[in-house]
């Protein structure tokens, strides 16, 4: 396959990527794009780790190509905004949620993407939009209770 | 703007700004793949790798016999001599195989190219031919404790007596951040390996070794580490692979593996049958222990494969043991090697005992807990040496295991209500205890240094490191504690061969114990030291010197010194310390876990999970939270669901997360935790070591509540992991008899 040129919106900003066509986004993000919050965890779409949102919803930037990309990426690297943490990284921060911190990207995207469209939400919401995300470190409880502490910081 | 608190680590790791292995990947660095045998027990009739090597990109192509030209052999084990006087077993593992192949998914060469794609796209174009030959079989190793004639004549004396057997399958560590690694030649010879691991000293020393280099041609860096737990701590044959092969090409070379290649390629942990019998006097006394385990040691049984052998003293428990007769025989198998994984035999023994534990009261027609309580070291007996060797400085069992009880509440209406549901309803206990910050019979040191600078900084490097504790928390502000200084005034080094004299990395419960202890001892020196050479400026005697506050004071004066000014004066100032056990410790904790089983489906949920750990002084309670948080939802994820599964030619069934059952959010209860400190006096701190006591209690608690709410539909013989469709199988095969309610 040849490269090609692909114009792709990040965190706000317009950038030109050159790259195969089914490049996964997750290598154009970590690599020219240099956002490193999107982690390699498992290529496969099975545990969250590379999560970024296209246009408010978390997709597994591992497995999607970069030529299907068109909308608004959003990372972790673009949550907070002027060294003000997101309200969602702000509660995982107060909560201590993470251990090794890898995983972490997904679930706070995840929360991210559910909370901005509806901070209203039930405990089993909660859990239920965290049912395909993977953590070894069992922080699990932490980032429940930080997720419920992002929810009504955002109803506030 | 809101203020950062909490962890330190989490300032860079929630925005994206954690340094993990492959975050420092650089334009131009060449890539490796490696082509894994899709064969077990076989000969290599035959390797071509011209074809591959002729494809685009492509640097070179290494096989087993570049590394002989290189006279770089396989990775050295010395056998252990068998307690059974059979002829041990010496099996050393290649870097790449050669002539024989001993699993699937043995790495048989490795290319490198421009791009990962063109090396995996070059790797698939090698050419290799096998025959079939028989797989590893036999006995590896074989260790024996106790006595079988005195635990025989206990047996049969027994009023009460009850043998089960348990299966704990092997399992994948799992650490979201699989082994990236990345070796860089320098400009001055030396070798950069920035690599995911949790024993940086341990990697630069078995590659040093492997590859006939001196050490200090190795500078080992892992900043942040996307979990370990056990399966990081050494050195692998894809570390030695990618240091020579960037050492013979001159180039920087990334090894990026997926997750296909980890579950196929990575150590793997547990693997154990054990076989266990418990005899009971007629007042419920324990009179003797008579275990067998075999260990499924793989192809390659070095000493990563030993973990049961040399955790075993946790098969006695809290309980007083009289007589005990054990064997653990390591088998050789067709699978890959295995490595230590969160508690490392730990979690084995105790799951063991508890078990027997059970069916024996079961068999007495008695409480499973009275029967625990009944035979409780008592605190007053302490220390105890106990049957296996184990001399356990401290502990209050009783105290431990009536607060967990007390915690989790009476089981009974939850039960009644469940039970009036159609479900079956089981409450586990399990009582565990293991060896931390060893090894038990000689433990080894850790270390410690401090650097202050002329403004006053002090940097901090342990020779532990975190990969995912929360030591740059906890060990931080225990240098602000003691020095009196704010904590952004200080800075923190881990995970670099070059930022301490030597350390041990994260393991076996050890970093606060050893290292923490270490750096406590440092802190002390720092000031001791620091009092001579202000008492020198101030023109007085040491002794009318007192520290505050980050700095000396001159008693009776308003005269001081701070940290600043004495590293100013010594034109630097450093300090290195080191802290070594005379024993190990012995967290102990008592957990209870409740479980109810759809007995249409066959699905087991922890409704229930309630957990007393004394783990010493706690320093950090947030941290230790959430230690015993990490270990529980492991030791539950093994339970529910975690197996390895081997076909009988040796090939891997489980090869991703659809056909590997890892823990979700959803099927973890709250967790009800508590803690009991009885501090030990073997270390400065007090601390007994909190990294695997979770992992230790869970799986037994979890396979005690699941046995006990599948007797109650007639099933006698279950044993863990409770999938679904184990679980089914089981109670189909037993009637599936819903119990009156």
């Amino acid at each position: 396959m040849t490269k090609q040129t692909f114009e792709i919106t990040v965190d706000g900003e317009t950038r030109s990527v050159i790259a195969e066509p089914d490049m996964p986004l997750l290598y154009a993000l970590r690599g020219a794009l240099e956002k490193k919050g999107p982690k390699f965890g498992c290529g496969l779409a099975q545990c969250g780790a590379c999560t970024v949102l296209l246009d408010g919803e978390p997709i597994r930037s591992c497995v999607t190509p970069i030529d299907s990309v068109s909308g608004e990426v959003r990372t972790l690297d673009g949550l907070a905004t002027d060294g003000t943490p997101h309200p969602v990284q702000a509660a995982f921060i107060e909560e201590e949620a993470p251990q090794c911190g890898y995983c972490t990207n997904g679930w706070m995207m995840y929360a991210v993407a559910m909370l901005e469209k509806n901070p209203d939400v039930s405990d089993q919401e909660i859990r239920d939009n965290f049912a395909g995300l993977k953590c070894r470190c069992g922080t699990h409880m932490a980032i429940l209770r930080a997720t419920k502490a992002a929810a009504d910081a955002m109803k506030a | 703007m809101t203020e950062w608190t909490g962890r330190v680590e989490d300032r860079r790791l929630l925005t994206g700004a954690g340094r993990y292995a492959a975050d420092a990947l650089d334009r131009g660095t060449l890539h490796l793949a490696f082509l894994r045998a899709p064969v077990a027990g076989a000969r290599i009739t035959g390797l071509d790798v011209a074809e591959a090597a002729a494809m685009p990109g492509v640097a070179a192509v290494l096989t087993a016999a570049d590394l002989a030209a290189d006279g770089i052999g396989p990775i050295a084990h010395e056998a252990l001599a068998r307690d059974d006087g059979g002829p041990a077993v010496d099996r050393p593992q290649p870097i790449l195989a050669g002539d024989e192949i001993g699993y699937a998914g043995q790495a048989v060469a490795a290319v490198v190219a421009e791009t990962r794609e063109a090396a995996q796209d070059a790797a698939e174009a090698i050419v290799l031919d096998t025959e079939d030959i028989d797989p590893p079989s036999g006995v590896a190793f074989l260790r024996r404790h106790g006595s079988a004639e005195d635990t025989e004549a206990a047996l049969a004396r027994a009023a009460h007596r009850a043998t089960i057997e348990i299966e704990v399958p092997r399992v994948t560590a799992f650490a979201l951040e699989p082994r990236a690694a990345i070796a860089w030649p320098q400009d001055d010879g030396r070798m950069l390996y920035r690599t995911s691991t949790q024993n940086p000293f341990a990697v630069r020393g078995q590659l040093a070794a492997q590859l006939n280099w001196a050490p200090e041609r190795l500078h080992v860096v892992a900043e942040d580490v996307g979990g370990s737990f056990g399966l990081k701590g050494f050195m692998a044959p894809e570390d030695a692979v990618l240091c020579w092969a960037a050492d013979r090409l001159g180039r920087a070379i990334a090894w990026l593996p997926g997750r296909s290649e980890t579950m196929l390629g990575d150590a793997q942990g547990r693997g154990a049958h054990g076989r266990v019998t418990v005899g009971l006097g007629a007042d419920l006394e324990i009179l003797a222990i008579e275990a067998a385990f075999e260990i499924d040691a793989g192809a390659y049984p070095g000493r990563r494969a030993y973990g049961v052998m040399n955790n075993i003293n946790g098969l006695t428990g809290m309980y007083r043991v009289p007589v005990l007769s054990v064997e653990i025989a390591g088998m050789l198998s067709a699978r890959p090697p295995l490595a230590p994984f969160r508690g490392n035999g730990r979690p084995e023994a105790t799951h063991a005992i508890e078990r027997a534990l059970d069916a024996v009261a079961r068999a007495a027609g008695a409480d499973p807990v009275e029967i625990r309580a009944r035979n409780l070291i008592g605190a007053d007996e302490m220390p105890v040496t106990t049957a296996l060797g184990a001399t356990i400085d401290c502990g209050d069992f009783a105290r431990v295991m009536a607060a967990a009880r007390a915690l989790n509440g009476d089981p009974a209406p939850r039960r009644a209500a469940a039970e009036a549901r159609g479900r079956l309803y089981g409450v586990g206990l399990a009582n565990c205890i293991e060896s931390a910050g060893g090894p038990m019979r000689q433990p080894k040191p850790d270390c410690a240094r401090l650097d202050v600078d002329a403004d006053g900084r002090v940097t901090v490097a342990p020779g532990v490191m975190s990969v995912g504790q929360g030591h740059e928390t906890g060990l931080g502000a225990m240098v602000a504690a003691r020095l009196g200084i704010d904590r952004s005034r200080i800075d923190y080094r881990h995970g670099d061969t070059e930022a301490v004299r030597f350390g041990r990395g994260s393991g076996g419960s050890s970093g606060l114990t050893v290292a923490g202890s270490a750096l406590a001892v440092a802190l002390d020196a720092l000031i001791a030291d620091g009092a001579a050479r202000a008492a020198d400026m101030l023109g007085c005697d040491a002794g009318d010197v007192s520290f505050r506050d980050g700095a000396f004071h001159r008693d009776g004066s308003n005269e001081s010194v701070d940290l600043g000014r004495i590293a100013a004066e010594a034109g630097g100032w450093r300090i290195e310390e080191t802290f070594t056990p005379d024993a190990a410790t012995f967290p102990n904790g008592t957990h209870l876990c409740e479980v109810e089983i759809d007995p249409e489906t066959g699905r087991t949920e922890v409704v229930r999970y309630a957990a007393v750990e004394d783990v010493g002084t706690v320093m950090n309670p947030v941290l230790v939270e959430g230690q015993l948080h990490g270990g529980i939802a492991q030791g539950l994820s093994l339970g529910l669901g975690e197996r390895i599964v081997h076909d009988a030619d040796g090939q891997l069934l489980t090869g991703s997360l659809m056909d590997y059952a890892m823990l979700r959010a959803s099927d973890l209860p709250g967790l009800r935790l508590g803690t009991e400190e009885v501090p030990t006096a073997l270390n400065p701190l007090g601390v007994k070591g909190v990294g695997e006591a979770g992992a230790v209690g869970a799986t037994a608690a979890l396979a005690s509540a699941v046995s006990d709410a599948l007797a109650r539909a007639g099933v006698t013989d279950f044993d863990l992991p409770a999938s679904p469709c184990r679980v089914w199988e089981a109670l189909a095969a037993a009637g599936r008899d819903v119990p009156d309610a």
